[in-house]
Formats: structure tokens, C-alpha cells, sequence
């Protein structure tokens, strides 16, 4: 075992919180605003659907020569990770606000509620395990993305991988593909748990 | 003394489709009002009008002598308690969360509300066992009754009801209709009443207001209503007997 394999894996898992943080913050609040607006709910997930087309390694490669944004080091690669964090996130999201049982909702309005206490004590409590689910599968997929960032200098287990490919290793790759294995099937099973207390009892 | 709702010439369209066509109708004070006909007579968005879940083309809804759209919405729906057909719980709160919206939202004290919502449940039939429940826990008949008192929480001068026992069998039926009724004589609560139910309409109504095509047909007590002479009335009123009369010949 390689003696920097702990502070890789904490690398790692920062640069996944961060983008799922960052993810979450844009892409929940974005679907609460655009639930009720179809057509601009069409539009953000035809967006974000193509943000997820783009290969991971291309998009890398796309934002380092670009000013401010880009470059070589963790902070591109997070930025092209939230990109595709963004899309289960939104979806999941708008797929759980937008599926409250209309009947619900019409009884929040006939009650007297205003549009703001009815997403946050209605729409949001009820759309929870869906959002949930979105940042469950977002966090699984980007600790596997997440091994790329070391292709641009963004360290993480993937310095491993891209090291004993280097020197055809295999050791050195599972070095680093095992460990990234494991944080996703512990993540997985953690952000089910949750999911699961959110549900409506 | 002010009607407790008026509806003055109401017109209405819905997706293309003139589903009211001037139609003028007041509920007094400790009346029921039943909006009485047939599917896409217009009686569901007559209803869905008075707390503004629907709008109008054009005509004037008085809710205690002043226009609805000259005050602050939020505030008249607080004061005109709704139930709808599969009761409209919201599923995360427990009976005694969904009873207690109201009340909350105008502020008050939560050791009032506890009292309201015992005070509720009993006067519905329910037991106190049934506070810490979910929705998904009750049957329909429970949620049915829950709902009521939810809509009658912070006690409110009019009720909005949308065929409100059309999903029960028909002993539960009966049982919350003359719960219903007994309200009435209680406590003179006023109430717009929908439903497509001839008997229920005869049981519950201090008036019948027949819609036929987005216009009144027949405005007329229980008892007139069985005399009523419009071809709708007729056809409402055949139903009645008919059935059993044409199975046993």
C-alpha cells in the first residue's frame, strides 16, 4: 500500500464534496424555480443534458487553456465535474417537485399558503427522497469521474491509476482504482440510507 | 345583512372552452348551497372561482359584501375552509399537523391549536388515538373526516366543498352526510356545496342550484326542486326512482 494513499483518498473525497456541494446549491434551487415553468424547465435539462454528453477527459482538456476559469490543478477539474453533477441533480429534483400529487398542492393554495411556504413545507419535505437519489447518483458518478482530475494536476486517487499506467503497474493502478471503488459503494450506501429516513413516513 | 358569498354574472373560459356563462348566485348566511349537475356543467369551477384557484373573465364574487379581487387572496382563502374529494391531506404531516395548518399559519398560540384539534376531532367522530397518525394510515371515511376539520380548523365563515364523500361507500356516505348536516343545525356554518348526487343534493341542501352548460337551470329549495319542470331537473329526478322501478318490470 502506498504511504500517500490517505491523503489521496481525503483529496479525493474533498474534491467530490465540493462539487456536489456546489452542484446541489445551483441545481436544487434551479429546479424549485423552475417546477412550475415547463418550457424553461425543457430548456435547463436540454443544457445539462448536453453538458453530460461532452467525454470527461475532452471537457478538461476544453476548460485549461481558458483564463481564470481554467488552467492546470483541482479547481478546473471540480468545475468540469459540477457540470456533470448538475444534470441528475436538476433532474431528480424537478422530477420530485413537479410529481406532488396536484390534489396536494391545490389544497396548499385553497388553504390560505403563499407559493413560498408551499415549497418549503409541502413541495420540498415531499420532493426530499427525490433529491436525495439525484445527489446520491451524482456523488457516485463523480468519485468515479473524479479520478480523471489527475490527467489535468488535479490529484485524488486517479494519481495512482495514471502513475502505474505510466509505468505499467497494475499494482499502482489498483492502488488507486480500489480504494475510489469503495469510497462509491460506502457513499452509495450512506446517501441510500438517508434517502430512505426522508421518505414521507 | 350582506350575503356571506355572491356571485354576480360570472363568465369564465377554460382552455378555449366558455365553461360559465353568466351565472349570479348567493349563499346567505347558515345556508347550504348546492351546486348540483352533470360532468362539465361548470359547477367544480363555479366553486374553484369563489377562492380565486380559478379566474374569471369577467362578473364581480363578493365574499362577505366585498369583492374577492379588490383584498388580499391569501387571507380570504384563511377564512373559507376547502375539502375536496380524496381530502387533500398532505401525506409528510401527521392528522394533527393537517388540522392544525390554519390555525398556524394565522399564528396561533400552539397550546390553542392542541385544544382546536382535540376539540375537532371529537366533533368529527375520531378519537384522540388518531392525532400522531399519517394520512396513509386512515380510510377514506377517517381522511374524509379529517379533512372537514381541517377546513373547519380556524373556523372559517364559509366551506368550499367538492364532492366531498363521492369516493366512500355508501354507509360511510351517509354517515358523514348527516354529520354534515348536524354542523348545519349546530353551529349555522354556510357552505357551497358540489356534487352530481340528486340525493345528496335533497339531503343536504337548504338550496339546489342546478347548472346546465355553464348557466343555472333551476334555483330552488329541496322540496320545490321536486317539483321543478326544466327538462335537467326531470332527468335528475328520474334517476332517483327509476332504477330499481325499471329492474323490477
Amino acid at each position: 500500500m502506498p504511504p500517500e494513499l490517505l491523503p489521496r483518498a481525503l483529496e479525493h473525497l474533498e474534491m467530490v464534496a465540493i462539487t456536489i456541494l456546489v452542484a446541489s446549491a445551483v441545481g436544487i434551487p434551479a429546479a424549485a424555480l423552475l417546477a412550475h415553468r415547463p418550457s424553461g424547465a425543457r430548456w435547463a435539462l436540454w443544457f445539462a443534458n448536453i453538458g453530460q454528453t461532452v467525454p470527461s477527459l475532452a471537457l478538461f482538456g476544453f476548460l485549461i487553456p481558458i483564463h481564470y476559469i481554467g488552467g492546470i490543478g483541482q479547481h478546473t477539474a471540480i468545475e468540469a465535474m459540477c457540470l456533470y453533477a448538475l444534470l441528475p441533480i436538476l433532474r431528480n429534483a424537478l422530477t420530485g417537485l413537479t410529481g406532488v400529487d396536484p390534489a396536494v398542492r391545490e389544497s396548499a393554495i385553497a388553504m390560505g399558503m403563499t407559493s413560498s411556504q408551499i415549497l418549503r413545507q409541502v413541495e420540498l419535505p415531499l420532493a426530499a427522497p427525490s433529491i436525495m437519489a439525484g445527489v446520491r447518483i451524482a456523488t457516485v458518478s463523480t468519485i468515479g469521474t473524479a479520478t480523471i482530475a489527475a490527467a489535468i494536476g488535479g490529484g485524488g486517487l486517479g494519481t495512482f491509476i495514471f502513475r502505474g499506467i505510466a509505468m505499467v503497474d497494475s499494482h499502482t493502478i489498483l492502488a488507486g482504482a480500489v480504494p475510489a471503488a469503495i469510497l462509491a459503494i460506502a457513499a452509495d450506501e450512506v446517501l441510500e440510507w438517508i434517502e430512505r429516513r426522508l421518505a414521507p413516513a | 345583512m350582506a350575503s356571506i358569498l355572491e356571485f354576480r354574472d360570472i363568465h369564465c373560459t377554460l382552455g378555449g372552452r366558455k365553461v360559465l356563462r353568466g351565472v349570479s348566485l348567493a349563499v346567505e348566511q347558515g345556508e347550504t348551497v348546492v351546486l348540483l349537475g352533470r360532468s362539465g356543467s361548470g359547477k367544480t369551477t363555479l366553486l374553484k372561482t369563489a377562492n380565486g384557484l380559478i379566474h374569471t373573465d369577467s362578473g364581480e364574487i363578493l365574499f362577505e359584501g366585498k369583492p374577492i379581487h379588490s383584498q388580499d387572496l391569501i387571507h380570504i382563502r384563511r377564512r373559507m375552509g376547502y375539502v375536496i374529494q380524496d381530502a387533500g391531506l398532505f401525506p409528510h404531516w401527521t392528522v394533527e399537523a393537517n388540522i392544525g395548518l390554519v390555525p398556524r399559519l394565522d399564528g396561533w398560540e400552539p397550546q390553542r391549536i392542541a385544544e382546536r384539534t382535540g376539540a375537532l376531532l371529537k366533533s368529527a367522530g375520531l378519537g384522540e388515538e388518531i392525532r400522531l397518525r399519517y394520512p396513509r394510515q386512515l380510510s377514506g371515511g377517517q381522511k374524509q373526516r379529517v379533512g372537514i376539520a381541517r377546513a373547519l380548523a380556524a373556523d372559517p365563515p364559509l366551506l368550499l366543498l367538492d364532492e366531498p364523500f363521492a369516493a366512500l361507500d355508501p354507509i360511510t356516505r351517509f354517515d358523514l352526510q348527516r354529520q354534515f348536516l348536524e354542523l348545519r343545525r349546530a353551529t349555522h356554518q354556510s357552505a357551497l356545496f358540489v356534487t352530481h348526487d340528486i340525493r345528496e343534493a335533497l339531503l343536504l341542501g337548504t338550496r339546489i342550484a342546478l347548472l346546465k352548460d355553464g348557466a343555472i337551470d333551476t334555483l330552488a329549495t329541496p322540496r320545490e326542486f321536486l317539483q321543478a319542470k326544466s327538462d335537467e331537473a326531470r332527468a335528475f329526478l328520474a334517476g332517483l326512482e327509476e332504477a330499481w322501478r325499471e329492474n323490477a318490470s
